[in-house]
């Protein structure tokens, strides 16, 4: 055995807790320079804590953090970044209105006497950018940039600090696979340049396919730390979530009834273009389409958030021509979109008000609402749903992602529609949740919903959908049944590219 | 390698096992953080400050501390507590309405008008209350409808409301004869409190009521706080807002005939710069200028806190001029401390 690269960040009982809840518990872990350790865990387990810890945003309640055998205190972003330590987060920090180069060098724009020295800016931004985006312009504001390259800014923001640890949360989220094996590459490189890489994940395959080691958090609590070589995917599954997950997805027989939900020739400003298609009711459809395939749009238009140039939607064989979102939702579909902070939740409300928010009619009498009975309702949700929270006053803006999520499929559980339109409801959580996910689109099936999935992730599509629609450049391009169609024959058509 | 067998744990937060105590217990439980900005926003901090300026005044001055210097107070008010109680909505459905002022001094106008053309005086108020709900139309389809950014509507509006009103007088306040609307403008209620303090108060509970105990009132709210996310959970967004400016309309409306009754004329003049009053009130009573917060008892407590700053200077004969300082002081103050809450959030 070839002798081990020393130590570079070890972390001992690391502990933090928000109000009653311990995110973090006593956690001690090592990485060692050049190695690339991958964390897992499901949602709430304690891995964003501990990056925020890391990143000098949090401070621990108790335990120790070393960097080459010296202790450190990590106690604000700046001295986080003195020690070398860089966080790529999830949640992207970027000012869209400035260039991309701006924003790589952010705070540190270098000058010549007190201008700024633009040449340099775009030749060092030219230079962090090239291993992960040779062809990026430098000088495009990023908010014109498309999502998975807006990433790619975060990511050479970190590169640019010259780290020697580098954090990353889940930052293959929003990339497209290409991007995803060139952020590959470049962390195998910075870690051959012997940076410690500490690479949060839900997805095991990239944890399999990148990491020296694996580390398992459950409720705030170091399960176990294994090599890749010596460990299997199910092994790490049952200890993420504390059982085993024999199937990831449920299966069942379908017995799909009348067609409830239809749309006829909706169109909108070239994005979308004459789509229809219909869901039966206990039917489960799958739409697939890359990053600007117009499925986002199609959702939107579809629950009249967005305005249809022209098209109808029909619910239950009666036309709400073209809808707005009050009156589809009095039609009895229910939306819940990709962006949940963005677009699903009121962050500053509480759990209690965000549960209740679609069915206040319902729930109130001549315009008041009854208070006792939206407590009583949102009470069952939260047990119904699982949906772990220190109460029902709580901030929705203060639970994990997948709770988050919980609350936005509650709030319109709780409307009781047959008609669901899910877009990317796996998004950014873990396995345990999606299991979960996937079990109450199974059980809204059978109790005769018709169901609009609407996924970029090929096995969930696959998986989940009786029927698969691809769409691209804002036609819809194929339709395949389950069981019939490969992977590859989907990405095809969702590519736009025949096949025989 | 360390052997770090992944433990079976009983407990785990898994499909089969019992939810953990926390998902049962406190489910009603408020969390209640006890820092300067929490006391800030449970209302002691503007307690606190009213107390302060009473205390202070009263020891300056031997007449502030009397029955009638706060009925005084209740009278000078009431206008601006009428406008800014509807505020709040506005600006708790992330609005803004800059048009409250000359559409106070348009009403007014309107109820001078309409006596002077020999109309019974509740009939000059509806033309008031018509003027309101005409503008506030007008302000709500071009937020929701046109999509116009709120500030850049209401303040056109402020100018051109305004414009209407000078137009319409020769820029010549309109008297009307004493007795029509004399109810309205001194009359007195148990002998002794004013009719108009009566209405600012019943605004106010109506305000309150709507705010916390109906539909509408929560989607005032929800709009606020994310209007992306009220939209998509199938509130009518835009009906909402529409609605709020209405209100808005309909409480300046009021407020204009009240004021015509006090001043017994119609004043194209009247109420300039009431809107930033009410504005200021609002968020000096912890609403937030990026919506989505704010409590309508706060606004009549910055609303007091205002009025009962310029009654005590002007007992102590402080020139105007400082008592203009002194307003932009307590301007500045409700914005920083918004600016501090919002921190805080973060």
């Amino acid at each position: 055995m070839t002798e081990l690269p020393p130590t570079r960040l070890r972390l001992s009982g690391i502990t933090k807790s928000y109000g009653g809840i311990q995110a973090v518990r006593g956690i001690s872990l090592d990485v060692r320079r050049g190695e690339i350790l991958a964390l897992c865990g499901e949602n709430g387990a304690g891995k964003s804590t501990l990056a925020k810890i890391l990143a000098g945003e949090v401070r621990p309640d108790a335990g120790m953090i070393e960097l080459d055998g010296q202790a450190v205190r990590l106690l604000d972003p700046a001295s986080a970044h003195r020690e070398g330590i860089a966080v790529i987060y999830q949640e992207l920090n970027y000012v869209p209105t400035l260039t991309v180069a701006e924003n790589v060098l952010l705070g540190r724009l270098p000058r010549r006497g007190p201008m700024v020295d633009w040449d340099s800016v775009y030749r060092d931004a030219r230079l962090l950018l090239a291993p992960l985006a040779p062809h990026l312009d430098p000088r495009l504001p990023v908010a014109a940039l498309p999502v998975a390259e807006r990433q790619v800014v975060e990511i050479a923001r970190a590169l640019s600090l010259d780290a020697s640890v580098i954090v990353m949360d889940e930052p293959t989220a929003a990339l497209s696979q290409q991007e995803v094996r060139r952020l590959f590459d470049l962390v195998r490189h910075l870690a051959k340049r012997g940076v410690a890489i500490i690479y949060i994940s839900h997805r095991l395959d990239e944890v399999f396919a990148l990491a020296n080691r694996v580390a398992v958090l459950r409720d705030g609590a170091l399960i176990g730390v294994r090599d890749v070589n010596e460990t299997s995917r199910a092994e790490v599954i049952r200890a993420m979530v504390g059982r085993s997950v024999e199937e990831l997805y449920p299966r069942r027989e379908s017995t799909p009834g009348q067609p409830w939900l239809e749309v006829r020739g909706l169109s909108r400003g070239g994005k979308i273009t004459e789509v229809s298609f219909s869901v039966c009711s206990g039917e489960v459809v799958g739409i697939f389409g890359l990053i600007g395939s117009g499925a986002d749009v199609l959702v939107k238009a579809l629950f009249g958030a967005t305005r249809a140039d022209h098209g109808e939607v029909i619910v239950g064989g009666r036309s709400l021509g073209l809808p707005t979102p009050g009156r589809a939702r009095r039609a009895g579909i229910a939306l819940v979109p990709a962006d949940r902070k963005e677009e699903g939740l009121v962050l500053g409300m509480s759990v209690r008000e965000n549960l209740s928010m679609s069915t206040l009619p319902n729930l109130s009498k001549w315009g008041f609402i009854r208070r006792r009975a939206e407590r009583i309702r949102a009470e069952a949700m939260v047990r119904e749903l699982r949906i772990r929270t220190p109460g029902l006053e709580e901030a929705v803006g203060r639970l994990s992602g997948g709770n988050q999520q919980k609350v936005v499929l509650g709030r319109w559980l709780q409307a009781q529609p047959r008609a669901f339109v899910l877009e990317e409801p796996t998004r950014g959580i873990d396995v345990g949740a999606k299991v979960e996910v996937y079990r109450l689109i199974e059980n809204l099936a059978e109790g005769g919903a018709a169901i609009l999935l609407v996924s970029s992730e090929l096995p969930e599509i696959l998986s989940m959908s009786d029927r698969i629609l691809t769409i691209c450049d804002g036609h819809l391009t194929a339709e395949f049944r389950r069981g019939a169609v490969t992977q590859e024959e989907v990405l095809d058509s969702a590519i736009g590219r025949a096949t025989a | 390698m360390p052997s770090d067998e992944p433990r079976p744990n009983p407990a785990a937060l898994s499909g089969t096992t019992t939810p953990t105590r926390r998902d049962h217990a406190d489910l009603t439980a408020r969390r209640t953080t006890f820092t300067l900005v929490g006391l800030w926003d449970a209302g002691i901090g503007l307690l606190v400050v009213y107390a302060a300026i009473v205390l202070v005044f009263s020891q300056l001055s031997q007449f502030f501390l009397t029955k009638n210097n706060f009925l005084n107070i209740g009278v000078g008010v009431s206008i601006l507590g009428i406008v800014a109680a509807t505020q709040t909505m506005v600006i708790i459905a992330r609005g803004f309405d800059l048009s409250v002022g000359s559409t106070v001094a348009l009403s007014g106008v309107v109820t001078a008008e309409i006596l002077n053309a020999g109309g019974p005086g509740p009939v000059a108020v509806v033309g008031a209350i018509g003027v309101g709900l005409v503008v506030g139309l007008v302000n709500g389809l071009l937020i929701t409808v046109v999509r116009v950014n709120p500030l850049i509507t209401t303040l056109a509006m402020l100018s051109i409301v305004r414009g209407i009103a000078y137009v319409w007088t020769g820029a010549l306040t309109q008297v009307f004869p004493g007795p029509s609307l004399r109810w309205l403008g001194t009359g007195r209620v148990l002998s002794d409190i004013p009719i108009s303090v009566l209405i600012m108060l019943a605004v106010f509970a109506v305000v309150w009521l709507t705010l916390r105990y109906t539909t509408f009132g929560r989607y005032l709210y929800a709009v606020g706080g994310n209007p992306r996310a009220a939209l998509l959970a199938g509130i009518d967004v835009g009906r909402v807002q529409l609605a709020a400016y209405l209100i808005s309309g309909l409480s300046a409306g009021i407020a204009g005939a009240v004021l015509a009754a006090q001043l017994s004329a119609g004043s194209p003049q009247a109420a300039t710069g009431l809107e930033l009053s009410a504005v200021a009130a609002v968020v000096l009573g912890g609403a937030s200028l990026a919506g989505g917060r704010g409590r309508v008892w706060g606004t009549l407590l910055g609303a007091l806190i205002m009025e009962t700053l310029r009654n005590g200077l002007v007992l102590t004969d402080v020139s105007s001029f400082y008592q203009m300082i002194a307003w932009g002081g307590v301007l500045l103050l409700a914005v920083i401390i918004d600016q501090l809450r919002r921190g805080e959030a973060t």
